[in-house]
């Protein structure tokens, strides 16, 4: 991205943050943590949105909730949230209603962050197609605005787990121009995120998870 | 005496009559009491009679009770007091009484008593005592055995007892028909400040009882009601039964009233113990605020065992190489790989006496019972659903127990890529192909193989399928690589022969099987050399062309801004145009500057090209090293500094600054002008040279192909498709001996001008093809092949090879005549240069000495100017001279040329000095001009050793062969060394002494073949670089391997050791052509940038907008438009309308 560009993305976090901490509102960046079915583990990483919660308070000031919430795609508060987040080892299913509900959350301004904790791959991408059969994933160029919102990426997503073995991928579902989901495969970023004692990754490691992790979540919340 | 006597008697008679008086009175009061009791007790029927007929109010109750009370008091004061006063204080009036009805039945007895009572009472009276003692004692005769005993107390009780047995019988009766009213009678007469109400109608009988039952099983509660149907029914449940009253939960249960008489409930899951019982109620208004309740029953809850911890423990197989997983307690959620095993534990809250595990494809794992604890395992095979199935020593089982999936996840297949060369290629002359492929797998691979199959040229569907086996190395878990020079030569490939090849890699899948992975099939092909030949004209032509449209845009660019900066001297200030137009020309020059890199690019992909498919000799290939770094100093830091300042001075339009900038970058133009034109004529120059080296290859691949053919006839038999492929190989040999005598022909053409001793060589060769008839023979062979006559096409094609044999030298000496040619030129040339040139240093130092003496009033300074002057011409012809040389060598340095230009300029600067008459400035001068002679001779003296030492690098390729022989022979003796290692770690094999006795022996030859090598190099040594190092350490793997020290450092030792010799070949290369080169290898990038996203990808397509222009265009009226614009304005506002 271009240094011109790169201002612009800034002064809109800087709008970002004086709305969400300002007279506008006392909204909390929070995420919705997809319980799914199927037998995948919906619920691990169980600390990983209280660190980048956390982290993202004190690197921009921007309010944020706690931890994360834990709701179904039926659900009715699950169009509350503008951001959901799904991670796991296993097998992910949703039900028929899922599919259209989930669909229909997407396209009305949802964003998901997908997090492949390593093993969730194939089911992921098969419920997405059946949820955007006409949608295609497009891996995205390291110049891309995710990885340079905030924190700087400049060779694409931090490698935090070994997984496959090889380079990370971004993965990306558009739709009319905008990034509906965001999926990061073979790091674990959300493994990264957790608290230090659990993984044992070094901490430059860690940090550039939770860089990361910052700047999907401003991503999400800011991109047009 | 007798007094005494007579007093005892009389006190004797006294006393049973006082007896009998108590007794007396004691009857009475016994009767009396009867009376008092039989009346009350009459009273209180009576009452009872009243309360049973009638509602008796409280104050009628409490006033007779009041009444009843008074009457016992009244009579007990009045009837029974005195008569107990009597008993104690016995009146004499009541004795005389008693006494007379003692006597009732004998009249004389009556008397007697009377008198002994009245003689006695009188004793002191005037009566004489004797007479009354006489009187008593005659008395006590008569009463002495009388008994004084009551006689008729029976009679007294009789009457009362029988009113009271009477009462107390009616009562019992009524009690025995009417209980209930009976008792709540007595209660109201009891109590009765108490409202007591009517009875109703209607009994309830609680049919259930007290069950025992188990927690979570439904339970029936029923009864019956008898009497008048009730209104209402409830069911009354009380929990927490060790509850006081208030603390309990009750809940109050409607039940359906049934005319049948009987009522029931269902609680269908019992969880605690509870009470119950029934109540009804009437809607009739005298029973209203009454109710009737059942007999209280208990039910009594047993719990089922229960699962009150649950473990899982997943132990992954051993190939994975996972290390177990413990989930959380009680998670039951199992994802597992396939072929894990999964221990369960169980802790329950009852003792158990069976239990085992369920599954959803019907069948049972029975758990081992150890207390309250359950054991088992089971191996992952498939997605199955389980629950635990428990039963406690009571036989009680537990209920609806929890359903659990068990996800089995399959091995990934695994993945395998071609990284090296990942692309489709043409294979060189060495046919050796360097393979890297990369290898994923989530646990792991078995094996890789090379697979594939070789297609001949010409022959449809001729294919040949191969396969072998790689080596592969394991870098991390999950990842490997697998590096390998993969040898053709055994394909016996003959141009447009091609392999299609791929790798299959197979996991360590022990559970399922090893799973395999086809790799992108790429393909391999055999170019002939005369396509390599033509492609590498075409494209030097391009790159011809375009050096020259540099050198002319450069001409171009450099004339304009010679006349824009002599504007500028004209000016005073900046025009905004000539700024634009200085601006223009900067940004042209630098994109020539981009054109000339990407000719250097060209250049360096040629070069590898060429090297890999040795077309070009190292002296050739060394002259297009030198034109590449050329390329490189044209583009000089100083040019690009030049443009940087006049930027920055146009930035600051400073006029000064801007002349002072345009002169600076004038003057490299110049000098970039006239590099760009050496470049051309030495490019023009190599290529000429090139052809040389194309004819000697063309005629040495002419050679080996009949010697190919030679040797299949040698072999013996050849069978027919084998024959028909030697007659396309001979047909090949024809094609390009007819290209090679074009060839000939047109370079000696070349040649004639510039090398005419050459030129007469390359045309006595050609002569010699015809002379010979070559071609005759070629076809000759052919024929012979056809007609199967093999001892004539051994003979013919022995001829053709001898014949090409005798070609290939004449072509080779004519190169050899060239390269001697050029060099006697260019040296000859460099001799009289340096002459010339050291001629000019002495006379500038002779200049410089007497300038030093002079004084600056000397009338010899004008002399000394004008020999100079004379001394600068002189100069002038000497950078002539060497442009000259120049433009026909790469052994001048440009920077010859610049020293030049200094010492010009300092000659100059002498000039204007002693004009100045100012001789010790021009002796500075002077002397900066000498130290720019000395440097300048310095560097011809260098180039004119590097053309003598070019000429001497006879040895090279020898040296070259043998250290690719030797990094073979490491190659196979590391490949060896790895499955050894492999093959131990995996436990296959057991290595003995004498395994690694024959490693370490193998070792120690290389070695010592390496320092053979590097005796023979002697002063050359350092061309070799870490030669000393290699052998240092191929003596710690000899020593290692000796000690019986076989592991994976030695394994890595020997990989560095072939990786130095590589090396060793690359310095040698690079130190022969005193060129850096970039490594061959290419550089397995892991981690490239995706492709930039595609606009349309990222632009809001607005399909609805674009929908409603399209039906706008359609024609249709201005309301209906209107319409259609409100439709799409509504449609738009619906979230999902572009699904």
């Amino acid at each position: 991205m271009c240094l011109p560009k790169l201002w612009i993305f800034h002064i809109i976090l800087c709008c970002l943050a004086s709305f969400y901490s300002g007279s506008l509102g006392q909204e909390q960046i929070t995420v919705a943590r997809i319980k799914y079915m199927g037998g995948g583990d919906w619920y691990g990483n169980r600390t990983t949105f209280i660190n980048l919660f956390n982290y993202i308070q004190q690197k921009t000031n921007l309010p944020t909730r706690e931890r994360e919430e834990v709701l179904q795609i039926m659900d009715k508060e699950f169009f509350k949230y503008p951001i959901a987040y799904v991670a796991g080892h296993g097998n992910i299913k949703f039900s028929e209603d899922e599919i259209l509900q989930f669909r229909k959350y997407l396209l009305s301004g949802g964003f998901l962050w997908a997090d492949d904790d390593y093993g969730m791959d194939d089911s992921f991408r098969r419920e997405m197609r059946r949820i955007f059969p006409d949608l295609e994933w497009v891996e995205l160029p390291f110049s891309h605005p995710i990885y340079h919102i905030l924190f700087q990426f400049p060779n694409g997503l931090p490698k935090v787990h070994k997984h496959d073995g090889g380079p990370p991928k971004g993965l990306a579902l558009f739709y009319e121009g905008r990034m509906i989901v965001f999926y990061s495969l073979n790091t674990d970023i959300s493994d990264g995120c957790e608290d230090s004692d659990i993984h044992n990754d070094p901490p430059e490691i860690r940090e550039s998870a939770l860089k990361m992790g910052t700047n999907i979540l401003l991503w999400a919340l800011i991109q047009k | 005496m007798l007094d005494q006597e007579i007093k005892e008697k009389y006190q004797g008679i006294f006393s049973k009559i006082i007896h009998a008086h108590r007794w007396h009175f004691i009857s009475k009061i016994i009767q009396s009491s009867m009376n008092l009791i039989s009346i009350s007790f009459l009273g209180i029927i009576f009452f009872i009679f009243v309360n049973l007929l009638f509602n008796v109010h409280a104050m009628v109750r409490i006033s007779f009770i009041a009444l009843l009370f008074v009457w016992i008091m009244v009579f007990t004061l009045i009837k029974i007091l005195p008569l107990l006063k009597e008993i104690f204080t016995p009146s004499a009036e009541q004795i005389f009484k008693i006494s007379k009805r003692l006597g009732q039945d004998d009249r004389e007895i009556q008397d007697a008593i009377v008198n002994f009572l009245q003689i006695y009472s009188k004793k002191g009276s005037v009566v004489s005592p004797v007479l009354q003692n006489l009187a008593l004692e005659q008395l006590y005769y008569r009463i002495k055995d009388f008994s004084f005993a009551e006689r008729h107390s029976e009679k007294l009780l009789k009457p009362n007892l029988r009113i009271m047995f009477s009462a107390l019988s009616l009562v019992a009766v009524l009690l025995l028909f009417i209980p209930t009213q009976v008792e709540m009678a007595i209660k109201k007469i009891f109590i009765p400040w108490k409202s007591f109400q009517l009875p109703l109608p209607l009994k309830l009988y609680n049919g259930s009882g007290n069950l025992v039952v188990l927690k979570d099983d439904p339970v029936d509660l029923h009864g019956t009601y008898k009497g008048i149907v009730p209104d209402r029914l409830f069911l009354i449940i009380e929990q927490n039964l060790k509850l006081s009253a208030n603390d309990k939960d009750i809940d109050k249960i409607i039940l359906p009233v049934d005319p049948g008489n009987h009522f029931s409930y269902r609680v269908n899951h019992v969880q605690k113990s509870f009470s119950y019982y029934f109540t009804a109620e009437i809607n009739k208004a005298r029973f209203r605020e009454k109710s009737v309740v059942s007999e209280i029953g208990i039910i009594e809850v047993q719990n089922r065992p229960v699962i009150r911890n649950l473990q899982v423990k997943i132990i992954p197989p051993k190939y994975s190489k996972l290390p177990p997983q413990l989930l959380a307690p009680n998670e039951g959620e199992i994802t597992a790989l396939k072929g894990s095993l999964i221990q369960f534990q169980i802790d329950v809250d009852k003792q158990l006496s069976e239990a085992k595990i369920a599954l959803s494809d019907s069948t049972n794992l029975r758990l081992q019972i150890i207390g309250h604890t359950a054991k088992g395992q089971l191996y992952v095979q498939k997605n199955v659903r389980y629950t635990f199935q428990i039963e406690d020593v009571d036989g009680i089982k537990n209920s609806e127990p929890i359903e659990y999936y068990l996800y089995a996840l399959n091995d990934a297949f695994p993945y395998a890529e071609i990284k090296q060369p990942g692309v489709d290629v043409d294979i060189h002359d060495d046919l050796i192909l360097p393979l890297l492929i990369e290898m994923r797998d989530d646990f792991g691979f078995s094996e890789i193989r090379l697979k594939g199959s070789l297609y001949r040229q010409g022959v449809t569907g001729d294919s040949t399928d191969f396969e072998k086996k790689l080596f592969y190395e394991v870098l991390e878990s999950g990842r490997a690589i697998s590096e390998t020079s993969w040898n053709l030569t055994s394909f016996y490939m003959i141009p447009d022969d091609y392999i299609q090849y791929y790798a299959e890699v197979f996991d360590n899948d022990i559970i399922s099987g090893p799973k395999s992975f086809k790799t992108k099939k790429y393909t391999i092909r055999l170019p002939s050399l005369l396509e390599i030949l033509d492609e590498t004209a075409e494209q030097q032509e391009l790159q011809l062309e375009e050096v020259k449209d540099i050198a002319l845009e450069s001409k171009e660019l450099k004339e304009k801004l010679e006349e824009i900066n002599r504007e500028l001297k004209k000016e005073k200030e900046l025009k905004w145009e000539q700024e634009q137009e200085i601006k223009k020309q900067v940004e042209k020059q630098k994109a020539l500057s981009e054109r000339l890199s990407e000719i250097q690019k060209d250049f360096a992909d040629f070069i590898q090209k060429m090297d890999q498919s040795k077309v070009l000799s190292p002296e050739t290939l060394e002259k297009y090293f030198d034109l590449q770094k050329m390329i490189q100093d044209i583009d000089s830091p100083e040019l690009k500094d030049a443009m940087e300042k006049l930027n920055q001075a146009l930035e600051k339009a400073n006029m000064n600054q801007i002349q002072k900038a345009m002169d600076r970058l004038q003057f490299s133009l110049q000098e970039f002008e006239k590099d760009i034109d050496r470049m051309y004529e030495l490019f023009n120059r190599v290529l000429l040279e090139q052809k040389m080296d194309e004819l000697i290859k063309l005629a040495e691949k002419i050679s080996q192909d009949q010697q190919q053919v030679n040797q299949k006839f040698e072999e013996g038999h050849v069978e027919s498709e084998e024959l028909k492929r030697m007659q396309t190989v001979e047909k090949n040999i024809e094609q390009d001996l007819e290209y090679l005598s074009d060839k000939i022909d047109d370079t000696s053409e070349n040649y004639k001008e510039i090398m005419q001793q050459t030129s007469k060589m390359l045309e006595n060769a050609q002569s010699y093809i015809k002379d010979q008839k070559l071609d005759e023979k070629i076809q000759d062979a052919r024929r012979f092949m056809s007609e199967q006559r093999i001892d004539d096409v051994l003979q013919a094609g022995r001829n053709i090879k001898s014949d090409m044999e005798m070609i290939q030298n004449m072509l080779q000496a004519a190169k050899q005549n060239m390269i001697r040619e050029q060099k006697q030129e260019i040296t000859d040339q460099l001799q009289k240069t340096t002459q010339d040139m050291l001629n000019s240093s002495f006379e500038q130092e002779k200049l410089l000495v007497q300038t030093t003496d002079l004084h600056s009033a000397s009338a010899q300074i004008n002399d000394i100017a004008i020999e100079q002057a004379s001394l600068m011409q002189g100069t002038n012809q000497l950078i002539s001279q060497i442009l000259e040389i120049s433009n026909k060598t790469f052994m001048l340095s440009t920077t010859l040329n610049r020293n030049l230009v200094e010492v010009l300029s300092s000659m100059e600067n002498s000039i204007s000095s002693l004009e100045n008459r100012n001789p010790r400035q021009a002796a500075a001068h002077q002397k900066k001009s000498m130290a720019g002679f000395n440097q300048a001779l310095i560097s011809l003296q260098n180039s004119m050793n590097r053309i003598s030492q070019a000429s001497s690098a006879s040895g090279f390729q020898d040296l070259m062969q043998q250290l690719q022989q030797m990094a073979s022979q490491q190659g196979q003796l590391n490949q060896g060394s790895m499955m050894l290692l492999q093959q131990r770690e995996q436990g296959k094999i057991q290595l003995s002494g004498e395994d690694l006795a024959r490693l370490a022996a193998q070792q120690e030859m290389i070695r010592r073949s390496l320092d053979d090598l590097s005796k023979r190099m002697g002063s050359r040594r350092d061309v070799l670089g870490r030669l000393d190092d290699i052998s240092r350490d191929m003596e710690d793997v000899v020593r290692e391997l000796e000690a019986n020290q076989f592991n994976r450092k030695v394994v890595e030792r020997q990989k560095r050791i072939l990786s130095r010799l590589l090396d060793a070949q690359k310095s040698i290369r690079e130190k022969e052509y005193s060129k850096k080169r970039e490594a061959e290898r290419e550089i397995v990038k892991i981690k490239k940038s995706p492709p930039e996203l595609k606009e349309e990808l990222l632009e809001k397509e607005d399909r609805l907008r674009k929908s409603l222009m399209e039906s706008l265009e359609e024609g249709y009226t201005l309301e209906y438009r209107e319409f259609i614009k409100l439709y799409f304005e509504l449609l738009s506002r619906q979230p999902n309308i572009l699904q």
